[in-house]
This record gives structure tokens, C-alpha cells and sequence, in this order.
């Protein structure tokens, strides 16, 4: 029960009496600010989070070695199963770059195939059972066993087998390509032996199977039998930069793209002008939002103008009666954050689903950050400003001129 | 020239805005004084409060004018000499729109004379800050209305436990005594809207009492009431006011009502008559 002999316990109880009353207005004003911060924190969020889940993404490569071509097109392809393959590098290149000083871990693979859209990736059962996708992280299996490196076997990534319904014993014929195409398909039959955890990474996505298996695959091209698609790879200390001196630099033949995260990162800043348009319209709708519940608290107010007048001859002050609009403003803005929390979750959930489905990384929407916070710190003071030339203007009126002589 | 008109509205805009930002700022500036004033002047009225004297209630020369669309300045109360004993009951009679509201508000502290004085008690009024007069309403003046001027937001009760804080005196067992002294103790839940008129006027009879005032203003009390209701309605005012020791002065144009008090004044005489409690 709130104690109405403390000057802020009857402003708050005359400012919920207030929302209750018009119901209407407040509910319309606190959805507005729902809205517009909930876009506004989505978009931020969503924009914020895919960088930082796509680096986080890149599986604990350092870098990609592949056909000379563009870094990007690369480590899409490579990494995160997108994108077409911009060549291939011969086995002696793998066999080369594995020897390398400075180089960790080296892991060739080969595409090329599909199964319902979802991609067959050739690689070395090794990348199981030695790779950490991130820092002391090694791939789990959730049920069965890594493929064998020369059996026509097959890993299932968590969201194919989720999406394909594939369990362990199930038999598969790969289809040619990277898309997905009816009557192409390959005569090879593989059989699911391991389905992996969930790694919110794009290998989710993906049907592993030995090397060997693609590059011999019925009806691929003799030559593919002796190349790999690209070699992905953990570096040791400084090794990047005089790889990327002998690859890049002064060889012609490969292309390395490293490091992976600067790769990316130059992706997104040229994105920029993208997150731009997209601020500009979070803005947009952040100023609708303001100039809505200026508005709604404007007309609300005046709705409320004889209350106040009332609570004057009954002797209350004009700060209390400024408290109440205030008080009004701040439930209503305080309704409006935990709806715009609502609406950046659905928003974030949606879009979480469809960056999921889409390229298999997984964007983390819960995780609030200190800025978080203070932009809805902000929408509160914001949506009390709306409300704050109404306090003004009550503040300043003339008792006498709201309460008509009747005589 | 479309350039010029572009650059001249931009200029006209900014002027606009900066006068805005100057007034918002003066506002704000404006508020925070007046705020850090009333709290000293609660102080202050803590120790000014109304005692019952021998003359409760003295109004000199008191005179409030609004100007005509002419120029010129209409008197609408121009009182010489007005006394009241404590406890007494006075009825004032006159036709709509003579000033006798304004005469209330007048005493009311709710709008300032031109000239004069109201004292109340050994509160002189009109030398009260706004926040010492919101608070001697509180305090010492109930004032029951016409229209009855209930919040509609709140229940019957919350109407009367408002008036209470507003005197920083919350009691709720007193507030639904008023209820049941009243007769509508039943309805302390209802809002003003699932009332009765019969009965919104009671609630505000009710607040009006909820400080124990000393001073009782009622502006035609029993206007928006049927011939029966107005009888019981102000026979409950006269005999709660009785019972509490407060003064009462009432204005109508109800010739009925005016019939049932023993002392009355008309609105026209009230200029020129002193000591109407004689």
C-alpha cells in the first residue's frame, strides 16, 4: 500500500490513478515508446551482434588458403559455407602449406555437393578429433562417431539433421552442386554415422565427409580427385605475415586470407553506409516515438486539466501536481522500456532465426551490455520530456482560469 | 529568390526555437525557485495556523475587478466590512454571475483581490505566499462545490484520503467514518462515475470535512440536487458543521435553501452591511 502522507507516495498513487483512468491514452503512449525503442535497441543490437557473431564464427582459423581470388569470397565459401568457390589449389599446394613452419593446423577441403541445399564439405576426420572451433572448445558429438577417412560416411551437422530429420544409420545420395537441383543426383550412396552438438557456428550447416569422398565422387571431374577447394588454417605466432608475404605478395598462384576477423571487419565497415540507413531509421522512428508521446501526454494532461484544477482547491501545490504529470509520464515511460525489451526480443528472435537458417551463425540477442542499459535509461528520460512541457504549461496556468464560477 | 525564402524561413525557425529554449529554460529556472520557496514557507505556515478567535472570520474593503473589453474595469465583489463569529452560518443569496463564487474563491485563497484584506483566523490571506494558501486550504478550509469537483480517477474514498494528504494526515478509519456519517459508506469503493449525484455530492461533503476545517465555503451546494435531496443535503452540511465547530457560509440563488438558515444575507446588501453575525 503506498503511504499517501509521503509527498512522492501520493504523487505516484495519483499518477497510477491518472494511468488507470485514461487507460487509453497512456497505453497508447507507452506503446508507441515500445515500439520506437524497440527498433531502435533491435537494430543497434542485431547490427552490433552479427559482427561480433561472425567473428566469433570463424570456427578458430586464423586463416584460409585457397585459389586466387578475393579474401572475402574465400572465407564465406570456406568458413561459412556461402558463396561459390573461386577455385581450387592442387594437394602438393596442402601438402606444402602443412609443412610449413609457423603453421599449426592445416585442413584441406572440398565442396562441390549438396543434399537437399545443405552442403557436403570434404575434410580430414583429424579436424574432429584435434581442432578447437573456439578456445578450448573441441566439436562434441551427440550421437555415433566421426566418419572414417576412407568410407563413404558421413558427419551431420546439429541444425541439417535437425532440418533433414537425418538420424544415425540413415543413407543419403548427394546431389552435384552447391544448390540444390532435382536429377542431379549422384549415384554414392553415404551413410550417417555421427550427428554433431550445436556450435552456433556456420559448420551447423554442414554434411562432413571425408576428403576423399567428394574428390571422388561418381561423375566429378578427374582433375578434382588431385585439388582441394582451400586449406583452412591455425597459425602459429607471427607465421601470418610471411605467408601473406610469400602468398599474396610475390606468388601467384593461391590467395591467403588472413587474418579472418580483419577480413570481416573490412566487410562490415564497408557495410557502413547499410548501418547508417539503418540508424537513420531507428532515429526516425525514435523522434516519431517522442513527438507521439509528447503528443498523447500533451492531450492526456489536458483530458486531466479539471483534476488538476481540483486538487489545487483542495490544496495541493503546484509541484505536486507537476510531480503527478511527471509521475504519469515516468509509468508510462517505464511501461514503454519493458515493451521495447519485449519488441527487441521478438525482433531479435526472428532475426536470430532467420541469420540461423540462412548462414548457421548463431547471433546472441540476451546478453545486455552497459549501453544497453543507458539507452534505456535514455528512452526513459526521453519519454519524460514528453511529458514535461505539459508539467510546465499546467505549472505555470492560473488555478482560477480552470475552475469556472458557476454563479 | 527561392534561396532567400529558404534561408528567411530557416532564420524565422532558429529565432522561433531559441525563443522556445529561453522559455523552457526560465520555466525550469522559475519552478526551482518557487519549489525551494515552499518548502521554506511549510515552515513557516506550521506555525501560522487558524485558531478559533473571537472574530473568525474579517474581510475589509476587499475588491476584485476584471476587465472589460472596453478598458475599463468591472467590480465584481467590493466588500467593505464582512465579519464572522466562529461557528456560525451565514448564507449569502443573489442571482448567477453576481460574484459570490468569486467572493469565495476570493476567501478561498484561490484567486487574489485587486485591494483589501481577509483575515482567517490569525491567518491574514492575502499576504500568504500561493504555497502558505495551498496549505492553509488543506489545513483549515474545506469547500464544497456545485459540480462537486471529484477526481474521477479516484474512489469515493481515495477522494477523501487525497484531501487528507494534502494535510499530510492519512487516517483512514476517520475517512470511512465520514463515509458512514454521510450515508454512503457502502459506496467507499465506487467511483464518482458509478455514483449517484445524491451521493457524489455527499462524497464531497465528506472531503470537505476530511481535515476537520475551521472554515466550511459551500458554492451552491445543493444546485445539481432534486427539491428533497437539497433539503437533506444541506440540513447534513449545517449539522456537520455544528458537530465539528466549523463556520459556515454558503451561496446560493435557491430562495428554499436560504429559507432554512436563520442568519442570510442578500449578495447586493453584503457591501454595505457590517456585522452580519450580529
Amino acid at each position: 500500500m503506498i503511504n499517501l502522507n509521503s509527498r512522492i507516495g501520493l504523487i505516484f498513487f495519483l499518477a497510477i490513478k491518472g494511468f488507470r483512468q485514461h487507460m487509453f491514452g497512456s497505453v497508447v503512449g507507452a506503446f508507441s515508446i515500445a515500439l520506437a525503442g524497440g527498433l531502435f535497441l533491435s537494430t543497434l543490437k542485431i547490427q552490433e551482434q552479427s559482427q561480433t557473431s561472425f567473428n566469433n564464427a570463424s570456427g578458430g582459423f586464423d586463416g584460409v588458403l585457397g585459389a586466387r581470388g578475393s579474401k572475402l569470397q574465400l572465407i564465406l565459401n570456406a568458413l561459412f559455407h556461402m558463396d561459390s568457390s573461386p577455385g581450387n589449389l592442387s594437394w602438393e599446394q596442402y601438402e606444402l602449406i602443412k609443412k610449413t613452419p609457423g603453421v599449426k593446423e592445416a585442413y584441406p577441403i572440398a565442396v562441390g555437393d549438396n543434399y537437399f541445399g545443405y552442403r557436403l564439405v570434404g575434410t580430414d576426420p583429424e579436424l574432429f578429433y584435434k581442432h578447437e572451433w573456439k578456445k578450448g572448445r573441441k566439436y562434441n558429438l551427440n550421437k555415433g562417431r566421426i566418419f572414417s577417412a576412407t568410407a563413404k560416411e558421413a558427419l551431420v551437422g546439429s541444425f541439417v539433421a535437425k532440418k533433414l530429420g537425418l538420424k544415425i544409420g540413415d543413407r543419403f545420395q548427394p546431389y552435384h552442386g552447391l544448390n540444390f537441383k532435382e536429377g542431379t543426383q549422384h549415384k554414392d550412396v553415404y551413410v550417417v554415422v555421427g550427428l554433431l552438438e550445436a556450435t552456433g557456428t556456420p559448420s551447423d550447416k554442414v554434411i562432413w565427409v571425408p576428403i576423399k569422398g567428394i574428390q571422388m565422387m561418381e561423375g566429378h571431374d578427374q582433375a578434382m580427385s588431385q585439388s582441394v577447394s582451400a586449406v583452412l588454417l591455425s597459425l602459429r605466432g607471427a607465421a601470418g605475415f610471411s605467408l601473406e608475404m610469400k602468398y599474396n605478395k610475390q606468388g601467384n598462384q593461391a590467395t591467403l586470407a588472413w587474418p579472418v576477423v580483419a577480413t570481416l571487419a573490412s566487410f562490415f565497415q564497408k557495410m557502413g553506409w547499410f548501418r547508417g540507413v539503418l540508424e537513420v531509421i531507428s532515429y526516425s522512428i525514435g523522434l516519431i516515438g517522442l513527438l507521439m508521446v509528447a503528443s498523447t501526454m500533451r492531450s492526456s494532461m489536458h483530458e486531466r486539466k479539471r483534476d488538476f484544477a481540483i486538487l489545487r482547491i483542495i490544496g495541493s501545490s503546484r509541484a505536486v501536481v507537476m510531480g503527478v504529470i511527471l509521475g504519469h509520464t515516468f509509468i508510462i515511460s517505464m511501461i514503454g522500456v519493458c515493451g521495447a525489451v519485449l519488441v527487441m526480443l521478438a525482433i531479435g528472435a526472428v532475426t536470430q532465426k532467420i541469420i540461423l537458417e540462412e548462414t548457421g551463425v548463431l547471433i546472441e540477442i540476451m546478453n545486455f551490455q552497459q549501453h544497453d542499459i543507458f539507452v534505456l535509461v535514455s528512452i526513459v528520460v526521453v519519454g519524460m520530456l514528453g511529458g514535461l512541457w505539459s508539467a510546465i504549461h499546467v505549472y505555470r496556468s492560473d488555478l482560477a482560469k480552470n475552475l469556472q464560477p458557476v454563479s | 529568390m527561392l534561396n532567400f525564402i529558404g534561408i528567411c524561413r530557416a532564420i524565422s525557425l532558429c529565432h522561433k526555437i531559441y525563443h522556445k529554449v529561453i522559455f523552457l529554460s526560465i520555466s525550469i529556472r522559475g519552478i526551482l525557485i518557487q519549489i525551494r520557496e515552499q518548502s521554506k514557507d511549510e515552515d513557516v505556515i506550521k506555525s501560522t495556523a487558524i485558531d478559533n478567535t473571537k472574530s473568525f472570520l474579517e474581510i475589509k474593503d476587499l475588491r476584485k475587478s476584471y476587465p472589460l473589453g472596453t478598458g475599463n474595469s468591472h467590480f465584481v465583489v467590493d466588500v467593505k466590512n464582512f465579519t464572522l463569529d466562529p461557528g456560525s452560518q451565514l448564507a449569502i443569496h443573489g442571482p448567477s454571475g453576481a460574484g459570490k463564487s468569486t467572493f469565495l474563491n476570493l476567501i478561498a485563497g484561490i484567486i487574489k483581490p485587486d485591494t483589501g484584506s481577509i483575515r482567517i483566523g490569525n491567518l491574514e490571506m492575502t499576504t500568504l505566499s500561493e504555497p502558505e494558501r495551498d496549505l492553509a486550504r488543506a489545513q483549515d478550509i474545506g469547500y464544497v462545490f456545485q459540480s462537486f469537483h471529484l477526481l474521477q480517477g479516484c474512489s469515493a474514498l481515495d477522494n477523501l484520503l487525497v484531501a487528507m494528504a494534502m494535510n499530510g494526515k492519512v487516517d483512514r478509519k476517520r475517512a470511512r467514518e465520514l463515509l458512514s456519517l454521510v450515508g454512503i459508506k457502502e459506496k467507499e469503493n465506487s467511483l464518482p462515475s458509478e455514483l449517484s449525484i445524491g451521493q457524489q455530492q455527499r462524497v464531497c461533503l465528506a472531503r470537505a470535512l476530511s481535515n476537520n476545517p475551521k472554515l466550511m465555503l459551500a458554492d451552491e451546494p445543493t444546485g445539481n440536487l432534486d427539491s428533497a435531496n437539497a433539503s437533506r443535503s444541506i440540513e447534513l452540511l449545517r449539522s456537520l458543521c455544528e458537530q465539528n465547530n466549523c463556520t459556515l457560509l454558503v451561496v446560493s440563488h435557491d430562495e428554499k435553501i436560504i429559507n432554512r438558515f436563520e442568519k442570510s444575507v442578500d449578495w447586493k446588501e453584503i457591501s454595505d452591511v457590517n456585522n452580519l453575525n450580529d
